[in-house]
C-alpha cells in the first residue's frame, strides 16, 4: 500500500554508550530520587483517624428536607423515581388527614420513600427533578453493610431529624438557595 | 442509489450483489477502499420484507474518503453473503452483528456469539425483546413513569 | 508491644497505631490466650486483596491503594493477582452475565478462608446497568461478605468495607468453614464443597 502521509518515521535500535550499557548512572539516579521521599513529610492520611477535607458539593447520602416549621417538603409527585436512571428511588403517596398539618406541608406526602443505595448511583438527577426542594444529597457518605437489607433506606434514614438539620446551603441549587435568600 | 447523509455517501446494495461491489470498491484506482471501518446492522420492524439493514461502513485511506453501504434484508431469511475473504476484521463484526440481530453471514468460518453469553437464546438487539434484564427483582414497575 | 502508641523520629511525628492485645493472662514472661483470638487477629491484619477491577471502581481502588490512602496500612499491602494465594476478593465494576463464571471461578480457585467485598453499585446489584447482559449483582453467582455502595465510592468507603472485612475475620470462629451451615450456604450457590 502507498504511503499515507510523510510523517512516518523509520525505528532503530540504537548501541548503547558504556556509560548507558553500565546501568549504574542510571541505577543511582533511581535511588537518589527514592532517597529524596524519605525527607519528605509523608503523603498518606490516616483515614478512619484523619479525614480529608469534603467537597460541600460533594453528592452523598440523600435527605429528605422539612421546611421551617419542621413539615415534611416532599408531596410524593414520584418525578424523582422518573427522574432517576438506575430507578432506586420508590414512594407510595398518601392522603394528609385532618390534624397532620404540623407534619406534611401540603395536602399530599409520601407514606414510605425509600431509596436504594446500592442501585443509586449519587448522580443527583433527583435533587434537580424535585419541584418541592424536598431532596438533596449531602456530604455524608453512605456506609458499608454486611447484607443488601440494611441498603434499603426508608424514611427514617432519609428525612432529616427536627432538632438536627442537614446544612444544605452550600449546594449549587439556585432555586433552593433563592427561595431561603 | 445514491444519497448523502451526515457528510458520508450512502449507497444501497441487494445482498446477492455485495461482493461484486465491495471487491469493485476494492479495485477502484481513484479511491481504492481499504478499511472496512464498522459492520453492524440496524432492526426497523415497520419495513415489511425489509425489517433489517446490514450497514457496512468503508474508509479509503489514501483518499481519506468514507462511504456506508447498505444492504436490506427481510428478517425472516435475514442471510448476506460474509466479507471475511475480502476484510480479515470482517470476522469478528460478522459474529457481532450475528450475536446482536441475528444475521446469518454466509461462508462465515466461525458464526458463534461473540459478546453474550453462550446460553443465550435471542438476538437482544431485535426490538420485540426488552432491553431491561428480567431477572431483576429490586424494582416494582408500579412505582415507576415508564 | 501491643497497643501502645510508637512515635515516628524524623519529621513525620504522627502517631503509628498498633493493633490491640487480644484479652488474655499475662504475667512474667508468657501470655496466655485463645488460639482463634490470635489467628483472627493474624488474618485480619494480614488481608491479602485479589482485586477484580472491571471499570471505574477499580481507578477508586488504585487510589485508595496509593500513598493518599494506603490499603498497606490495614496489612494489604501485597495484591495477589492469583487467587490461590488472595484471601479477600474485591469486586469493583460491571460484571457482565458472560463474566460471571469466571468470577465464579476466581472465587472457587481461592483457598479458604476467603471473603468476598463488593465495591460499587454494579458489581453491589447492577447500578443503572438494567439490561439483558449485566448481572444483577455479584450475589447472584458467588456469596459476598461486605458491600460498599457508591458510583463510584470515595476511597474512604472502600477502606470502610476493609475495615469490616477485618472485622469479620477477626471474629470469626476456626470451625466456621467446615460447619454444615457454610457448607449449606455455599451449595446454595452452586459452589463445590470438598
Amino acid at each position: 500500500m502507498e504511503k499515507l502521509s510523510n510523517r512516518s518515521k523509520l525505528v532503530v535500535n540504537k548501541e548503547m554508550s558504556f556509560k548507558e550499557r553500565i546501568y549504574l548512572p542510571a541505577i543511582l539516579k533511581g535511588m537518589s530520587i527514592t532517597l529524596k521521599h524519605f525527607f519528605k513529610p509523608a503523603a498518606t492520611v490516616k483515614y478512619p483517624e484523619q479525614t480529608r477535607p469534603m467537597s460541600s458539593i460533594y453528592r452523598g447520602q440523600h435527605v429528605l428536607k422539612r421546611d421551617e416549621d419542621g413539615k415534611e417538603r416532599c408531596t410524593a409527585c414520584g418525578l424523582c423515581a422518573v427522574a432517576c436512571p438506575a430507578e432506586a428511588i420508590t414512594m407510595v403517596a398518601a392522603e394528609r388527614e385532618k390534624g397532620e398539618e404540623h407534619l406534611y406541608r401540603e395536602e399530599k406526602y409520601a407514606s414510605t420513600y425509600e431509596i436504594n443505595m446500592l442501585r443509586c448511583i449519587f448522580c443527583g438527577l433527583c435533587e434537580e427533578a424535585c419541584p418541592k426542594q424536598a431532596i438533596f444529597l449531602t456530604d455524608r457518605i453512605v456506609d458499608a453493610e454486611f447484607g443488601r437489607a440494611e441498603f434499603i433506606y426508608g424514611k427514617d434514614k432519609l428525612v432529616e431529624p427536627v432538632d438536627e438539620r442537614v446544612d444544605i446551603s452550600q449546594r449549587q441549587i439556585w432555586s433552593y438557595n433563592n427561595e431561603n435568600a | 442509489m445514491e444519497q448523502d447523509s451526515y457528510g458520508m455517501v450512502n449507497i444501497q446494495v441487494p445482498a446477492e450483489h455485495l461482493i461484486e461491489a465491495i471487491q469493485a470498491l476494492k479495485a477502484y484506482e481513484k479511491a481504492p477502499v481499504q478499511l472496512l471501518t464498522d459492520l453492524c446492522a440496524v432492526h426497523y420492524p415497520d419495513k415489511a420484507g425489509k425489517e433489517l439493514e446490514v450497514v457496512y461502513h468503508l474508509h479509503s485511506l489514501t483518499q481519506n474518503l468514507r462511504l456506508r453501504l447498505k444492504v436490506a434484508i427481510a428478517q425472516d431469511a435475514a442471510t448476506v453473503p460474509t466479507l471475511c475473504n475480502e476484510f480479515a476484521g470482517a470476522n469478528w463484526m460478522e459474529r457481532e452483528t450475528f450475536d446482536f440481530y441475528g444475521v446469518k453471514f454466509e461462508g462465515h468460518p466461525d458464526l458463534r456469539r461473540i459478546l453474550n453469553m453462550d446460553q443465550m437464546d435471542y438476538h437482544p438487539m431485535l426490538k420485540q425483546y426488552a432491553l431491561e434484564d428480567e431477572t431483576r427483582d429490586d424494582k416494582d414497575d408500579q412505582f415507576f413513569g415508564r | 508491644m501491643f497497643g501502645k502508641k510508637v512515635p515516628l523520629s524524623g519529621r513525620n511525628k504522627q502517631m503509628v497505631k498498633i493493633v490491640d492485645q487480644p484479652e488474655g493472662y499475662e504475667g512474667q514472661g508468657f501470655f496466655a490466650t485463645s488460639l482463634d483470638k490470635v489467628i483472627g487477629m493474624a488474618r485480619a491484619n494480614s488481608l491479602w486483596p485479589l482485586p477484580f477491577a472491571t471499570s471505574c471502581c477499580g481507578i477508586e481502588f488504585m487510589a485508595t491503594m496509593g500513598s493518599n490512602y494506603d490499603l498497606a496500612r490495614f496489612g494489604s499491602e501485597r495484591l495477589s493477582f492469583t487467587p490461590r494465594q488472595a484471601d479477600l476478593l474485591m469486586v469493583m465494576g460491571t460484571i457482565s452475565k458472560k463474566m460471571a463464571p469466571i468470577l465464579k471461578q476466581v472465587y472457587d480457585q481461592m483457598a479458604e478462608p476467603k471473603w468476598v467485598l463488593s465495591v460499587g453499585a454494579c458489581a453491589c446489584s447492577g447500578g443503572i446497568f438494567d439490561t439483558y447482559s449485566v448481572l444483577q449483582g455479584i450475589d447472584r453467582v458467588i456469596p459476598v461478605d461486605v458491600y460498599v455502595p457508591g458510583c463510584p465510592p470515595r476511597p474512604e468507603q472502600i477502606i470502610e468495607g476493609v475495615i469490616k472485612i477485618q472485622e469479620l475475620a477477626k471474629n470469626e470462629s476456626l470451625r466456621r468453614r467446615n460447619s454444615d451451615e457454610y457448607k449449606r450456604m455455599l451449595e446454595s450457590y452452586n459452589i463445590e464443597t470438598k
